[in-house]
């Protein structure tokens, strides 16, 4: 591990590379996976709490691939996806530079990024109905928050943050 | 320090470009029936992982089932052994009808009907918002886009899309999507179907006066290149008149089950 931090080195890559192949693989169950009629955005799960290991530049590039997967398994909407993954993944990893690591940091900034993305998709085409995709997406957002605390706990054994 | 920002606002914005590039490649692909060929090298990596977590789960449901009810268990399978006998005896009856109606379009030199043969497919991958399901066949297995989809009871949906090793199929329950369907009647009533949601669907009549009432069957008509007739879609569960406008259409509600489909088959 180098002294900046970060998703640093092979191991890093490797890691990032295989969490994100497993929740975009994941993805396409997660009705099956679903709490209280609320299901998961595993790619933006794991692309937002590896951003908060990284720097804003880092961030947008785990959650472009994030949302480059998601999008490549969907079949459709892949620059929408990736759009806003983007943005989410960057906002992730500036959050955390502003606000600074921790447990509640991770869990409230996944669930704000899973928010603002499923919020960004509602506005970019197809057109969706407003309030069943809100509902949805405060959903989401909740389960995507509850599952950051294992995962963020178990990188965190791995990773330092990167310095900004 | 200051100059770092602006740089990561560089990396921010060359990537949205490039996934407002990446996102128009896969349309335009898309319009022609297949995907590029980063998605199509995506899939062929992430599919086998998709089975295996779609096996997981299976496994899982199998034992959570089985541990609340081992006689409901006992009772499917005694069930299911029936059912594959019966089956086995309709099969060999329907090869031969089928047949005979080559044979004889054959003598008519008319066109062979599609839907004759079939490729089992697994649903790797549900996406019920965007009315699609990812199915483990494509290309190599001769699925072509167009063809239909269908579960043990009812039209699934269509191919949209197909890469190599994979497919995409629109479910019936997509606005987009427009199926030529009639419901059984004597004379059948034929019309337009589209889907509204997963538990409703839309047939609009194209002859006003046609007989048609709640409870009828609702199949495909045949009129397409790709689509057999008569493989059930639904029953009619509300029928809306409009004489001012000279509309008739039904509510329908499909026989698949589209939140949970499983394993399909795909018409060829």
């Amino acid at each position: 591990m180098r002294e900046r931090g970060g998703l640093t080195g092979w191991g890093g890559v490797l890691v990032a590379a295989v969490l994100l192949g497993l929740a975009a693989a994941m993805q396409g169950q997660a009705r099956r996976l679903a709490v209280f009629g609320a299901e998961a955005d595993y790619p933006l799960l794991v692309a937002c709490t590896l951003a908060l290991f990284e720097t804003s530049r880092g961030g947008a590039v785990l959650g472009f691939l994030g949302g480059f997967l998601q999008g490549c398994m969907a079949g459709f909407g892949l620059g929408y996806v990736a759009f806003s993954r983007t943005i989410a993944g960057y906002l992730a990893a500036r959050s955390r530079e502003w606000i600074g690591p921790g447990l509640p940091t991770a869990v409230g900034v996944v669930f704000a990024c899973t928010a603002i993305a499923h919020l960004l998709e509602l506005f970019l085409p197809p057109a969706k109905a407003v309030f069943p995709s809100l509902g949805d997406t405060i959903g989401t957002a909740t389960y995507n928050g509850v599952l950051a605390i294992p995962l963020y706990a178990l990188l965190n054994r791995f990773f330092k943050p990167a310095k900004p | 320090m200051r100059r770092r920002p602006s740089r990561d606002w560089l990396w921010l914005l060359a990537l949205l470009a490039l996934s407002g590039l990446l996102g128009s490649a896969q349309r335009s692909a898309a319009a022609g029936g297949s995907q590029p060929w980063f998605a199509g090298a995506v899939r062929s990596a992430l599919i086998p992982v998709a089975g295996a977590i779609a096996n997981l789960l299976d496994a899982r449901d199998a034992y959570l089932f089985s541990f609340v009810s081992a006689g409901e268990v006992r009772r499917l399978r005694a069930e299911n052994a029936r059912l594959r006998l019966a089956a086995a005896l309709y099969e060999e009856r329907l090869a031969e009808l089928a047949g005979e109606v080559d044979s004889l379009r054959r003598l008519m030199r008319l066109p062979k009907l599609p839907g004759r043969s079939r490729v089992a497919a697994d649903v790797v991958a549900s996406f019920p918002s965007e009315n699609r399901l990812l199915l483990s066949v494509g290309g190599n297995d001769g699925v072509r886009q167009g063809m239909p989809v269908v579960d043990g009871n009812a039209l699934v949906g269509v191919v949209r899309d197909v890469s190599p090793n994979s497919c995409t199929v629109e479910m019936v329950s997509s606005p987009s999507l427009r199926i030529g369907a009639m419901a059984l009647r004597n004379p059948p009533a034929a019309g337009l179907l589209r889907g509204e949601s997963p538990t409703k669907l839309i047939l609009e009549f194209l002859d006003f006066n046609v007989p048609v009432g709640n409870n009828d069957l609702v199949v495909t008509s045949g009129y397409s290149e790709r689509i057999p007739r008569g493989i059930p879609i639904g029953r009619i569960f509300q029928l809306e008149e409009s004489r001012e406008f000279g509309s008739r259409r039904s509510q329908v509600f499909p026989l698949a089950n589209l939140g949970t489909v499983r394993e399909v088959w795909v018409l060829q």
